[in-house]
């Protein structure tokens, strides 16, 4: 008789093991929102504004993406082929060579630099980031060989870096870039104008009457209304806002409405990415496929300018500029050996094809240095 | 499905007795608590974090990241017919979540935090840069992509503690060019910051670790004991969190099961079935109108041949009717 109790608990154990649960479950609470993001929008956005693709036309469409830098760096291939090979010199450079600025410029010199040291193993490339101006303020200090400026490099600039080093400055424009207008691909607004931009990140806007502060003041029929327009920009030493702020906002102050930070260009296109009621200044290298670079309305009649290869290459799109390297050198012929093979693998092809496939643009093959020699046969030797 | 739904308990116990050995071995191990009270506030005069900070901070973005995974996950799986679809989100959670929990229980917090930092920027590469998501998932991604693009804000912020303002631009550089040159790679949870960083960025961690940032120097001669004691920690910290993790695998093995090439072809057969159960009722009422139908045509053919019949029975009837009279009047 005292088995029972123990039996009917066993067996109550059991039963209870055996039966299904009568209620799945709950799911925790959804996180608050993080206070320092932009409004969560997709509660305001149409429903199903972006439709999944299914069976197989999802593998070709996750392929095609895979593959977009590649059909990228094909299609600027004529412009690559266009410089000089590389042969291996004897002059054997070796040593550490420290470059320091453009963040946007970062990547493409790292992945340069990757390929230039598998030639020269004894060869070290150094590569920093922090802003163009910042390279070019270490350059003057000499705490570094080259300074990356994304960005044309004035005159006066080069004028008063001569008189402080007391050595001739000499600037190599190793690719083409142009600063963009990034927001989310799913944002249907097509195209800005100067004065808008002034009006968005201006906070002086002397462009406009009023800053601009909604998304139906640049658009009426967005789908984002009233939603301010959130800006993100990279630091104030960044050569890509100089070029951005030269271009609408000539002399004024950033506006702090709306206004987000970021540590580097890429940090900005993902925010675009990430969050539809967002605009974004960065490079031209730094588009990916969920971020629009947005075409310019030049106010003439004519339709906006894109920023494709042909319209920056062509200085039809009104923010293209330059990618720089900058150096110092008391003349021509007393470049130091290691600078001047590392600038002339970059003007070769195997360096622009590394250029090009980290997304930049190739730089004008018939404009190559003088200072650097005349190539030999189409091989830099 | 009532097999499934039976083992579901069974592994909440197991898990729940994992859990309690754990509790145990995880009290006995760690012992009395190794900080004083308030030890865990303490801010260094110069404005470094400590050790203890830095290692709660790198459990906390964890947490947190759960959470971010946690919310985006149910938008998309939630009420979705599509099984591929919800195995994929199902995989990129537990991924991603165990990756991040197997970092915040390693032994190195400097690692930690740079491991961290590694995953999420790059699961924000492939995940949220480049469209991949909203390929998949659709309007339903966009949840998603906020959560992972705030899982970067939240990790940088935390590193912003720790690192100088150019180590961050170092450490961003690092990333940037290894994503340049293999963007491709798809299993970003294992990526880490050993496979990411140059001889630089180790160089880099190596310098934090002395003290060349804004932590509070690593004494190296204490780190290893230090490192065992905690461990016992850690393994706390991950069996806290392991009957999730057993739910999601258990999830995972669900989809695979159901995105395999037969219990597809099971499905469409079982849908066959229940199309053709659903059909009955109309296709008894064809039959019984076939039925009918062939009857009547029945009944007519034979109210025709029977009017046939007797038209013939007739027409004979007067042949014969027709003979007799005239053999009759011949004899007459």
């Amino acid at each position: 008789m005292h088995h029972v109790p123990a039996a009917l608990l066993v067996i109550a154990t059991a039963m209870l093991a055996l039966t299904p649960p009568s209620a799945p479950p709950a799911p925790p609470a959804a996180p608050a929102p993080a206070p320092a993001s932009p409004a969560d929008t997709t509660q305001d956005w149409a429903p199903s504004a972006v439709e999944p693709i299914k069976g197989s036309d999802l593998d070709k469409a996750l392929r095609a993406l895979a593959t977009a830098s590649v059909r990228y760096a094909a299609d600027v291939g004529d412009m690559v082929v266009a410089f000089p090979s590389y042969a291996m010199s004897s002059a054997r450079p070796e040593g550490r060579l420290n470059i320091l600025g453009s963040d946007t410029m970062g990547p493409m010199l790292s992945s340069v630099g990757i390929a230039y040291q598998r030639i020269y193993p004894k060869a070290s490339i150094s590569v920093s980031q922090g802003g163009s101006a910042v390279g070019l303020a270490a350059l003057e200090a000499g705490t570094c060989d080259l300074a990356a400026v994304a960005r044309v490099v004035t005159a006066e600039e080069q004028a008063r870096i001569a008189k402080a080093t007391k050595k001739q400055v000499f600037v190599v424009p190793v690719a083409q870039g142009a600063a963009c207008i990034y927001i989310n691909a799913d944002n249907p607004f097509r195209c800005i104008t100067r004065k808008q931009c002034n009006g968005l990140f201006s906070m002086t806007h002397s462009m406009t009457s009023a800053p601009i502060l909604r998304w139906s003041e640049l658009d009426p029929a967005s789908p984002l209304g009233n939603t301010l327009p959130y800006l993100y920009v990279t630091s104030a030493d960044s050569g890509t806002l100089q070029v951005f702020t030269d271009w609408c906002m000539p002399g004024e102050q950033l506006t702090t409405i709306g206004m987000y930070m970021e540590r580097g260009p890429s940090s900005v296109v993902n925010a675009c990415c990430a969050y539809r009621d967002v605009i974004g200044i960065s490079g031209y290298a730094n588009r990916q496929p969920r971020a629009r670079a947005l075409p310019i309305d030049m106010e003439d009649g004519k339709p906006p300018v894109e920023p494709s290869v042909a319209n920056i290459r062509s200085g039809a799109y009104p923010m293209s500029r330059p990618l720089n390297l900058v150096f110092l050198a008391p003349d021509a012929k007393q470049i130091p050996v290691n600078v001047r093979e590392f600038l002339r693998f970059l003007l070769s092809e195997d360096g622009q094809d590394t250029i090009a496939a980290v997304g930049n643009i190739p730089a004008e093959a018939t404009n190559l240095p003088e200072f650097l020699g005349k190539p030999v046969n189409g091989i830099w030797q | 499905m009532s097999w499934i739904t039976r083992l579901r308990p069974l592994a909440l116990i197991a898990c729940l007795a994992f859990l309690t050995t754990a509790l145990s071995v995880g009290g006995c191990a760690s012992g009395a608590p190794k900080t004083k009270p308030g030890q865990g506030a303490k801010i260094l005069r110069d404005g470094r974090i400590t050790k203890q900070q830095l290692d709660e901070l790198s459990n906390a973005f964890a947490d947190r990241y759960f959470t971010l995974m946690l919310s985006a996950s149910e938008r998309v799986i939630r009420d979705n017919k599509d099984v591929q679809q919800c195995r994929i989100m199902n995989g990129l959670r537990l991924l991603g979540v165990s990756s991040m929990y197997d970092i915040a229980t390693s032994p190195d917090i400097l690692t930690q935090l740079v491991d961290q930092l590694v995953v999420v920027t790059l699961q924000n590469y492939f995940w949220v840069d480049s469209g991949r998501s909203q390929v998949i998932w659709g309007e339903r991604a966009q949840f998603l992509v906020e959560n992972l693009r705030r899982a970067r804000e939240d990790i940088w912020a935390i590193a912003g503690r720790v690192f100088t303002e150019e180590q961050l631009n170092e450490l961003d550089l690092s990333i940037a060019t290894w994503w340049s040159q293999r963007g491709g790679t798809e299993f970003v949870a294992y990526v880490r910051f050993s496979e990411v960083a140059s001889v630089k960025g180790e160089e880099l961690v190596e310098k934090v670790r002395d003290g060349g940032g804004l932590l509070e120097p690593l004494d190296r001669a204490t780190e290893q004991v230090e490192r065992a004691n905690d461990s016992a920690d850690r393994a706390f910290f991950w069996a806290k969190r392991l009957p999730l993790f057993a739910n999601w695998q258990f999830e995972a093995l669900m989809y695979d099961i159901m995105i395999m090439p037969d219990t597809q072809r099971a499905f469409r057969t079982t849908d066959g079935i229940s199309e053709a159960v659903a059909q009955v009722p109309e296709r008894m009422k064809l039959v019984v109108s076939t039925i009918e139908g062939a009857q009547q045509t029945a009944r007519d053919v034979v109210d025709r041949v029977f009017v046939r019949a007797l038209v013939l029975v007739g027409v004979v009837l007067a042949g014969v009717a027709a003979i007799i009279f005239l053999r009759n009047k011949r004899q007459a």
